[in-house]
């Protein structure tokens, strides 16, 4: 029988804001584990978050493998790559300082909104071992400044939002975007009386998230995507292009779940 | 149970959960998750501001209490503090799933449940399926050093297909569930989920594309669930007008926000998914008429907006679970219902749309509800199926365009999905309602 194991260790601070004041810290600090084994080409899993052992997660996954779930793929194997991609990680003190700093800049140059939300800081440790000499790890850490923005003078929940995820801690970089949207706030115009109008937008997770399904290789193939049977076909502009990229330095996680990078 | 520091206010939230999930990629089983988990969170308060603490590891608590403490101010006064004064402070243990519990069940049960309804699926429309049984028991523990000590636990379990249908040509994603409380109320539902499919593989198949334009609109009970949530739930969480001038303006009781028929409710005792006897601070639930008869009778209630409002605490500090501090969250919200047959509503109705199923909403002051199925109603009957991808409105303007409310009441069972309010989602709420009908929404 073979064994794989995953641990994620994630740690966060947030500074929780409400109405441009500092309401709460908050602290983080959750592990969770999942084990699971093979043999005869089925799959056995568990998982937990809290206090659980890891034979109990053994046994628990052994039992799983009763459950006969298919899977007839290698495991990866003999590989070990230990990569940490940020260093920088801030004490729970130094991000309430450095937040405070943010909020304070907020309501001398921008009183007529109120700010609400957070600022946090997360490191994530990633750990995936199994019986095959897979051994894979990678630490990363992430800013991310969230706020929600109300005019003051408004019966809006509210009225836009300012945010920034970064690797490194970098106010340059939050103000550089957020001071231009800031103004554009200030300065509202009417919407033109066209029926349809050309948008620019940074939103792109709801366009993305329907191509995926649409995309999806069981669907496709069914023929209930929309895109079934197109393959090949010119269906947009040319100017479109749209990538897979699971590059580490764009985004989290250099390998799939499976070890596979 | 742990020691606290004389001059904080402290609280802290024990949270033990167990879940299953049976997923299968048509007759094929994917996936037999059986899940435990096990995390608490916990606060301090010195009169200024909040720390908090969550952790995965239970015999950290008190080293966390001690810490946080470290980090907060000492306050002698903390107890006259108003927003500790305002805190409840409850001794119970309200534990009602032991007996029926889902984490007794054997997981085989459960999928065997789940392959007989799947068994059944056999329309050459439904040309993919992917299938879920789903449950989740959870024993909350919260004690204070005001001296709660409470201990209470919530059960939901039900069954989800999502469906990829091909018919007359035409293509659409659509889902059927049915949740319950115990997993014996679950037994039946084969025959709900099959009449529910059937309709869905006829609209697919026969829908036609809406002309865009201003309708009367007969909602659903499922609609008019998530239409109350989006369009005024969310305005009657009081967090949003604590500290600001303008929004209190705007709410101030006894302002008329809604037809004369119209009467709103949380209610955090209603059994179902938005049940909780307790808030995730202590509070006991209560039953709170946000609307009366169209005018503004009350809000929900963290005890920080309670007191901050200078109102009653409505038992509605909700956390996603163990990894957030409690926020002010509807339980389950409904319109209550009406003394009008819903036939005699419809058959005054000359030309509108019946919203039946909706795939989700949103909402601030403008609302949008995106139907999954809709109809024609035409000289008082519900005629030709419609494709349509959004109804929307203005809050203000739509609660006082409601005409009619049925006396036909229903609150939604289902799994999959939750309320979203910022980084906390999905929060399990209940919502539901009558048929109700507005006299005109922008559709297209």
């Amino acid at each position: 029988m073979k064994q794989e194991s995953i641990t994620v260790r994630e740690k966060e601070s947030t500074v929780r804001i409400q109405v441009s004041q500092v309401n709460a810290l908050r602290i983080k600090d959750i592990t969770r584990k999942a084990v699971r084994v093979y043999a005869d080409h089925k799959i056995g899993i568990s998982g937990a978050e809290g206090e659980s052992t890891d034979a109990v997660l053994l046994e628990n996954a052994v039992q799983n493998l009763a459950a006969g779930i298919e899977y007839p793929y290698d495991l990866s194997r003999e590989r070990k790559d230990h990569r940490t991609y940020n260093h920088q990680s801030l004490e729970p003190e130094e991000l309430l300082q450095n937040a405070e700093e943010i909020l304070a800049v907020l309501r001398r140059d921008y009183p007529d909104f109120n700010f609400s939300e957070f600022i946090s800081s997360s490191e994530v440790h990633y750990k995936m071992k199994n019986s095959e000499g897979l051994d894979l790890e990678y630490k990363d850490a992430f800013f991310l400044v969230n706020l929600i923005l109300k005019e003051k003078t408004t019966a809006n929940l509210f009225d836009g939002a300012l945010i920034c995820q970064s690797r490194r801690f970098e106010p340059d970089l939050f103000w550089s975007f957020n001071r231009m949207f800031l103004e554009a706030c200030r300065r509202k115009a009417d919407l033109p009386k066209n029926r349809t109008m050309p948008v620019f937008t940074l939103g792109t997770s709801g366009i993305l998230s329907f191509l995926g399904r649409a995309l999806n290789g069981r669907r496709y193939a069914q023929g209930s995507s929309l895109f079934s049977g197109k393959l090949g076909t010119q269906l947009y502009s040319e100017k479109i292009m749209i990538d897979l990229n699971r590059n580490p330095k764009l985004k989290a996680g250099p390998f799939y779940d499976q070890g596979w990078f | 149970m742990y020691t606290y520091p004389p001059d904080l206010c402290v609280d802290v939230r024990l949270e033990e959960s167990f879940a299953t999930e049976i997923s299968f990629k048509q007759l094929t089983l994917r996936g037999q998750k059986v899940r435990s988990k096990k995390g608490a969170f916990i606060r301090v308060f010195d009169g200024r501001r909040w720390y908090y603490s969550s952790v995965t590891s239970l015999g950290q608590v008190q080293a966390q209490i001690d810490s946080l403490a470290q980090m907060a101010a000492g306050n002698r006064e903390i107890r006259k503090h108003p927003l500790v004064n305002a805190f409840e402070v409850h001794q119970e243990q309200k534990i009602n799933f032991e007996r029926d519990s889902v984490a007794k069940i054997p997981v085989q049960e459960k999928q065997a449940l789940l392959e007989k309804i799947i068994n059944q699926i056999k329309d050459p429309a439904i040309v993919n399926h992917n299938s879920y049984y789903v449950d989740k028991k959870t024993i909350r523990s919260f004690y204070s050093s005001k001296g709660s000590a409470l201990s209470y636990d919530v059960q939901t379990c039900g069954i989800r297909l999502n469906l990829d249908i091909v018919s007359a040509n035409q293509k659409d994603q659509m889902g059927v569930s049915k949740g319950a409380s115990f997993f014996h109320d679950l037994k039946d539902i084969g025959a709900y989920l099959q009449k529910e499919i059937a309709k869905n593989i006829a609209f697919v198949g026969q829908a036609q594309p809406v002309k865009p334009g201003e309708y009367p609109v007969l909602l659903s009970p499922e609609a008019t669930g998530i239409f109350t949530h989006e369009s005024f739930g969310h305005k009657s969480e009081s967090d949003f007008m604590v500290g600001d001038e303008t929004m209190k303006a705007e709410w101030a009781w006894g302002k008329r926000v809604g037809a004369g028929l119209l009467t709103i409710i949380d209610d955090g005792t209603e059994s179902g998914n938005g049940y909780t006897p307790y808030d995730d601070e202590g509070t006991k639930a209560k039953k709170t008429k946000i609307i009366s008869r169209g005018l503004l009778t009350g809000r929900l209630h963290s005890a920080a907006t309670g007191v901050a409002l200078e109102e009653d605490l409505t038992g509605n500090a909700r956390a996603l679970n163990f990894e957030f501090e409690p926020i002010v969250r509807m339980t389950t919200t409904y319109i209550a219902p009406g003394q009008r047959p819903l036939k005699e509503i419809i058959a005054e109705m000359k030309h509108g749309i019946y919203l039946d199923t909706l795939k989700h909403g949103s909402g601030m002051s403008t609302f949008t509800l995106a139907p999954a199925r809709a109809y024609l109603i035409e000289n008082g009957k519900i005629t030709t199926p419609l494709k349509i991808s959004v109804v929307t409105g203005n809050v203000f303007s739509t609660l006082a365009e409601v005409d009619a409310v049925s006396e036909e009441f229903e609150l939604s069972s289902f799994v999959g999905g939750g309320c979203g309010k910022m980084e906390q989602w999905p929060l399990p709420v209940g919502f539901g309602g009558p048929y109700t009908r507005v006299k005109k929404l922008q559709v297209q």
